[in-house]
């Protein structure tokens, strides 16, 4: 039996391009609009993700608007500043950029390989995205393992502290990549033939609807720079 | 390529990619000179990815896959100038290798991979040269005043700033090759016979 998700990571897909397009071009009512959808749209896919995500903005937000920024123009807290800045203005985007990163890779590849891309390239997005998050997991185990280990990182010895990070974080690629290509070629992902999903990803109202939203914060955009 | 290699190129990508975005943001706390440093340590830490990934997956097509998709990820994080970059950075890898057998060759992977960083490191310089001032503000209204980004293309445009990123940046990927060298020797060469313990 097939599940149904309740929205598509094509609809995503869609509407993260939508967003990319207009992010930096847009008014700020139609920045709030993005942004309040965005956030809804992680609450239908997950809840608690979605309250994380707008703590963490709110938070910012505050930041930025309790300190005034005619003291931070310039000089590295000028930078701190500016960099804050870009992440809220990009704040939809990576909203939907989690919400994509939590669908399956098996759900992700099938996705992109109904719009007709080749399949290595639909095998590479789609483990970039799934994995993006997880490497800040891997960074808190390989930080968990020194610990346990008594090994520190210090300024004085910069090779040795680089590598107790970036060999683990190389190695799990190697050991990741293992295993998850044993478990797509069990899925007989190589086999040649029409692949099929257990998961139901036609589109539904939902996600026409999704797409519509962005359609028309595109229109609403346009017609605003004409 | 194999189902294998491009599964452990897109996870090492993620790596090369995590890196090079966190030492991007080390890099603001250098602030006004962030600019001539901010893709240099990336340059630097990024390179024994590339090295075991060229030695590992020596094939065809290796370095474009790490390129494009770090660029398809730039672009939908917001910043789809990236694309085009990365794109021509990895053709360029890729060029520079030169021949199939070439990708266990350390001459030929640190010349590719310091041409491809060369060719990112300058993203900012193409950015201004493409948008202009007007479209600077125009595209990053809440980041640039006109003045600030006058003062942006002031610093690229500027010969002598100019020469700094590159020298800078040029510095950076060498000694990340000879980083990427020795790291790959040291934990994934196996041909390497070690001095053992009773030896």
């Amino acid at each position: 039996m097939k599940t149904e998700i309740q929205i598509k990571p094509i609809s995503v897909g869609i509407l993260m391009i939508i967003y990319t397009s207009i992010v930096f071009f847009c008014t700020m009512p139609v920045y709030w609009l993005m942004l309040i959808f965005s956030f809804f749209l992680a609450a239908v896919v997950k809840r608690r993700k979605s309250i994380q995500l707008f703590a963490f903005y709110i938070i910012l937000f505050g930041l930025i608007n309790i300190v005034p920024s005619k003291y931070f123009l310039y000089g590295w807290l000028g930078a701190i500043y500016t960099m804050v800045l870009i992440v809220l203005k990009l704040f939809p985007l990576w909203t939907l950029s989690g919400i994509m990163s939590d669908f399956s890779t098996s759900t992700m590849i099938y996705s992109l390989r109904n719009i007709h891309l080749p399949n290595s390239l639909c095998i590479g997005v789609a483990i970039f995205f799934r994995f993006i998050p997880e490497y800040r997991e891997y960074l808190s185990e390989i930080r968990e393992g020194l610990k346990a280990r008594n090994i520190e990182i210090t300024v004085f010895r910069p090779i040795h502290s680089l590598e107790v990070y970036l060999v683990p974080m190389i190695y799990k690629a190697f050991e990741t990549g293992e295993t998850l290509s044993c478990a797509l070629i069990t899925k007989g992902i190589e086999y040649d033939c029409k692949k099929t999903s257990y998961q139901d990803l036609s589109f539904t109202w939902r996600d026409y609807a999704v797409i519509l939203v962005g359609l028309i914060l595109l229109g609403i955009t346009i017609c605003q720079k004409l | 390529m194999k189902l294998k290699d491009i599964v452990v190129v897109s996870l090492l990508g993620v790596v090369g990619f995590v890196v090079s975005l966190l030492s991007g943001m080390i890099t603001q706390v250098f602030g006004t000179y962030g600019i001539f440093v901010h893709v240099s340590i990336g340059s630097l830490l990024c390179a024994p990815v590339y090295f075991v990934m060229c030695h590992k997956i020596a094939k065809r097509g290796t370095i474009f896959i790490y390129y494009l998709l770090s660029g398809i990820i730039y672009a939908v994080m917001g910043f789809i100038p990236m694309l085009p970059i990365m794109l021509v950075a990895g053709i360029l890898g890729e060029a520079c290798i030169g021949g199939k057998d070439n990708y266990i060759n350390n001459g030929r992977i640190a010349i590719s991979y310091v041409v491809s960083q060369v060719i990112y490191a300058l993203h900012g310089f193409f950015f201004i040269l493409f948008l202009g001032v007007e479209g600077l503000v125009k595209t990053f209204p809440n980041l640039f005043t006109v003045e600030k980004a006058q003062m942006v293309k002031g610093i690229f445009f500027n010969p002598k700033n100019m020469v700094i990123i590159l020298l800078i940046e040029l510095i950076a990927s060498i000694l990340g090759t000879l980083l990427g060298k020795y790291i790959y020797n040291k934990f994934f060469n196996k041909s390497i016979t070690r001095a053992g313990i009773l030896s």
